[in-house]
């Protein structure tokens, strides 16, 4: 007599299984309890008919799939009809916020016309505050230092100007290193010539403002000296000659033809401006030869005089 | 983009322009001269002679006749009157008398005359050299050299200091010598130095070219083929600038200017900063014109252009013509295929080279020919000023030795 009941299916292996968890009496699954652990079909789907199926008739077999895919196609329009309702809904709340919106703004215009204020509307005075908080940050470059954040570290902008007009820009990127609060120096865009690598050295691991006005101070300085050269260039084509410059513009050496006011000859001087201090505006040194001697150098320092106005005016 | 896989050194070509006229000092030449004497001399025969008078009665070399005429012989013919007169050894109204629309062989002719009746020396030529090479410095290769500081701060750069250093260590190690200097507006300074040996005369023909800008640690040296003296030529730079050590950045190309921008950081560099930059769109007016073309991966082509903006900048990139990347790593394989018996570093070298290197690297991702963001190995070029890399095995790092 075949025993007929519950199929009890047994793990068949001899591997070790992860523990299972407690509430799990056995280990033996009926088939039905297996169904219960699979995840919630789809109320769709028709009865899923035992396996193996009971008659092996291919007709049968074929209504059974299409039955399937006639439900699977009700389910995919009753889909769209509600994507269709969500893009309705949503083009109607639009137009019912641009109404709105339209509406707010006439009463706001009535009550203008009545004379009285109106509240502003919260979410305009955040939009106002954002916009202007925009602004300042884009005007910020303006006092010389500006810097944000990057992924990869600070970046600064340093914007040097001379008497009133903003020249060139230089860029720094700072990275922090660790959690010591100091900074190293990752990638910039300033030229060779400042003493860039000298001042990371010393100061930008023990005090980075300092650094930084510093170096502000180097920029500056030269901006503003070959900003000078080269007005003088421009203001005095004929009478001055740029005999020598280095790339710092800290040893300049000019050549002067002054036409003297007594006789139509020239007068030719030279001179050489020496910085000694790359962060200072004024030369510490000047030399001035002339050709004639002591007899005309009266008479050209009152010239010379003129010209170093010019250069304090300028 | 092309892949070079040999197993020796990838030789470069430089386009030297003097190599068509190089004439080594061993080679005889006849040349008719106008007023020459019925004795046609070969050009090194001239060495052993005294200069002899003309009958217009100027002195002037032989070797510099012939050099100030194959000079301008590599003129273009539109350009030699622009020359000359920046040149400023002949005067304005020796200019006037000569005919630039003839054949460039006669205007050649002419100017080695007019040449002789100021008397040129072989200061002039070279000085003429440089006009030359300045106005084509792309047609030479230069290489970048980085010097270091002694540590105590100079002052100021005196020019005249520095030529007579230069000069004199040069000249008392070597004394057969032409060393020319001129300075540009832009500060820089070219060195024109003709070698010689102790006993020859130096060769006009292949000299080396140096420029310098005051107060910086770099050096552009387009060297001569004569490779042997380029030692003391950094000895003397060192000497002259007040500099302690001297080392070749890995750093090659034609372009001098490009050079100078990758060093100098004058190239556009990608900062973030919150003033509005102008944006180069991804060409909004091209997308707007044709409202029939949809873009369907509009946000992907974005996010591309972005990336690539981050890495290269906005502005133009500095002209390169290679990149070279010598990799010294293991082949990494399946254990089991086995493809290598020896467990030895897998030797290659890989080779980039185009027109202008960087803007091609540029236009790879939005072309679609590569991936964005694209290989730190390819990006860093202009960071780390360098275009010859070599890659080890440990942690993938390319630093060379």
């Amino acid at each position: 007599m075949k025993r007929k009941g519950k199929r009890i299916f047994h793990w068949v292996s001899s591997q070790k299984f992860p523990d299972f968890p407690k509430f799990l009496p056995s280990l033996t699954l009926s088939m039905q309890e297996f169904f219960k652990f699979l995840p919630e079909f789809p109320n769709f789907l028709p009865k899923i008919p035992r396996f193996p199926p009971k008659t092996l008739n291919v007709l049968a077999h074929l209504e059974l799939l299409e039955a399937q895919h006639r439900g699977w196609a009700e389910a995919q329009e009753r889909q769209e009809q509600l994507q269709e309702r969500e893009k309705f809904l949503k083009s109607r709340i639009q137009e019912l916020r641009q109404r709105r919106d339209a509406l707010r703004e006439k009463v706001r215009q009535e009550l203008g016309n009545l004379g009285i204020a109106s509240e502003p509307d919260p979410r305009e005075v955040l939009e106002w505050k954002i916009q202007k908080c925009r602004e300042l940050l884009r005007l910020f470059r303006l006092t010389g230092i500006s810097g944000k954040l990057s992924p990869h570290g600070i970046s600064l902008s340093l914007h040097t100007s001379f008497e009133g007009s903003l020249l060139d820009s230089f860029h720094l990127e700072l990275q922090e290193r660790g959690d010591s609060g100091r900074f190293w120096l990752c990638r910039h865009s300033v030229p060779p010539f400042i003493p860039l690598e000298r001042l990371a050295r010393e100061l930008l691991p023990r005090n980075p403002r300092q650094f930084l006005g510093i170096l502000c101070r180097h920029l500056n300085t030269f901006v503003g000296r070959r900003e000078q050269l080269r007005k003088l260039q421009e203001e005095f084509p004929d009478s001055v000659q740029v005999l020598s410059q280095n790339s710092l513009c800290n040893f300049l050496s000019f050549r002067y033809r002054i036409p003297a006011e007594s006789s139509g000859e020239f007068q030719e001087f030279r001179a050489q401006l020496r910085y000694r201090d790359p962060t200072g505006t004024r030369p510490d040194d000047v030399t001035a030869v002339t050709g004639d001697g002591e007899r005309g150098i009266v008479g050209i320092l009152g010239v010379f005089w003129e010209f170093w106005d010019f250069f304090e005016n300028s | 983009m092309h892949f070079n896989l040999p197993l020796s050194k990838s030789v470069v070509v430089s386009h030297l322009g003097l190599t068509l006229m190089s004439a080594s000092t061993e080679v005889q030449l006849f040349i008719p001269w106008k007023g020459a004497s019925p004795l046609n001399l070969p050009v090194a025969w001239s060495y052993f002679l005294q200069p002899f008078s003309f009958p217009g009665g100027s002195i002037m070399d032989e070797t510099v006749a012939e050099y100030i005429r194959r000079t301008v012989l590599k003129m273009p013919r539109d350009e030699i009157k622009m020359m000359l007169q920046k040149w400023g050894f002949l005067s304005e109204a020796q200019l006037q008398t000569l005919n630039f629309h003839q054949q460039k062989d006669n205007i050649s002719q002419e100017v080695v005359q007019l040449c002789e009746e100021n008397s040129a020396g072989i200061k002039q030529a070279a000085a003429l050299d440089i006009i030359y090479n300045h106005i084509y410095q792309n047609k030479r290769m230069w290489s970048v050299y980085q010097m270091k500081k002694s540590g105590e701060e100079e002052e100021y750069f005196d020019i005249a200091d520095f030529k007579k250093k230069f000069k004199g260590r040069i000249r008392s190690a070597l004394k057969n010598v032409t060393i020319t200097f001129k300075e540009y507006e832009d500060n820089a300074i070219w060195i024109r130095v003709a070698w010689g040996t102790p006993h020859k005369k130096p060769n006009q023909y292949k000299p080396s070219y140096v420029v310098y800008h005051s107060q910086t640690p770099y050096v552009f040296i387009s060297a001569s083929v004569l490779k042997s003296n380029l030692p003391l030529l950094c000895q003397a730079l060192i000497v002259a600038s007040n500099y302690r050590d001297i080392r070749e950045m890995e750093l090659r190309s034609h372009s001098l200017n490009s050079l100078k921008d990758i060093v100098f950081k004058r190239y556009s560099q990608n900062f973030q900063t919150y003033s509005p930059k102008p944006v180069q769109g991804w060409n909004v007016e091209a997308e707007n014109a044709d409202r029939r073309i949809v873009h369907e991966n509009r946000s992907v082509k974005e996010r591309i252009h972005r990336l690539n903006q981050e890495s290269f900048g906005c502005g133009p990139q500095p002209k390169l013509e290679f990149a070279q990347y010598r990799l010294d790593t293991m082949f990494k394989s399946d254990p089991k295929m086995d493809v290598l018996d020896k467990k030895e570093p897998f030797r290659c070298l890989v080779k980039f080279s185009s027109p202008h290197l960087l803007e091609s690297l540029k236009s790879l991702a939005p072309l679609g020919m590569a991936d964005a963001p694209l290989s730190p190995l390819l990006t860093c070029i202009t960071h780390k000023a360098r275009n010859y890399f070599k890659i080890r095995e440990k942690k993938e790092s390319f630093v060379s030795p």
